[in-house]
């Protein structure tokens, strides 16, 4: 595999990610708005791999 | 269990401070934030330490408790470098609005995500040449960038419902 398929894959991964998180996070304001902060925290942590 | 302290610890701290902070400076922040990470305004330097986690606890301790001890040094969330802006504006709402309950919860959701690479790397570790994956993390700093700022957004449009259902509650009392 190439260089640019394997960062565009990992690309892929943190926008997967995101969107689950955020579909996650949809759901929860819908019972109380600090829950769905969480799921935020989970993106927040994920991005700091490219901070190795 | 550092990441849930730190979260506690800021959630006490908070229980002093709410009175100094209004709920409206979490969506401001992560405004800022999302503007610094979309390039909008000058990349400020944001307040973090330089150090990160020791790569010799490997060689000296085994990968079984240098993993354990990653996660603890990680889990303090100030101890290691923070590249992104995500980080303060949890802090902020650990401090703002949430009691220490919460607060630890929120801060091992960070924690979680922090994580989760290290968790994963030794199965892509499997697929992929780990230096061909570790050149392809590095370089897809604006990815991060954007997903951090969509991740602050997110923040920002919530953190105003609880701004507002505050304000609602607080003239509703009065």
């Amino acid at each position: 595999m190439t260089q640019d398929m394997l960062e565009m894959r990992l690309a892929r991964l943190s926008y997967w990610i995101l969107l689950f998180c955020l579909a996650v996070g949809l759901v929860s304001l819908l019972f109380n708005p600090l829950t769905a902060l969480l799921p935020a925290a989970v993106v927040f942590g994920w991005c700091q791999i490219g901070g190795i | 269990m550092t990441a849930m302290l730190t979260g506690m610890v800021l959630g006490f701290s908070g229980n002093y401070l709410r009175t100094y902070l209004t709920p409206w400076t979490i969506p401001l922040l992560a405004v800022i934030l999302a503007a610094r990470e979309l390039g909008c305004i000058p990349r400020f330097r944001l307040l973090e330490s330089t150090r990160q986690t020791e790569k010799s606890w490997l060689q000296r301790f085994g990968i079984v408790t240098a993993s354990a001890m990653w996660g603890f040094h990680i889990g303090f969330g100030f101890a290691t470098r923070i590249t992104y802006g995500g980080f303060f504006v949890l802090i902020l709402v650990c401090l703002v609005t949430g009691g220490p309950l919460y607060s630890a919860l929120l801060m091992s959701a960070y924690w979680l995500g922090r994580i989760a690479p290290v968790w994963i790397a030794p199965f892509l570790g499997r697929m992929y040449d780990m230096e061909q994956l570790m050149a392809a993390v590095l370089n897809n700093q604006p990815t991060y960038k954007r997903v951090v700022a969509l991740g602050l957004i997110w923040a920002a449009a919530v953190s105003i419902l609880l701004a507002l259902h505050v304000s609602h509650s607080t003239m509703g009392n009065s």
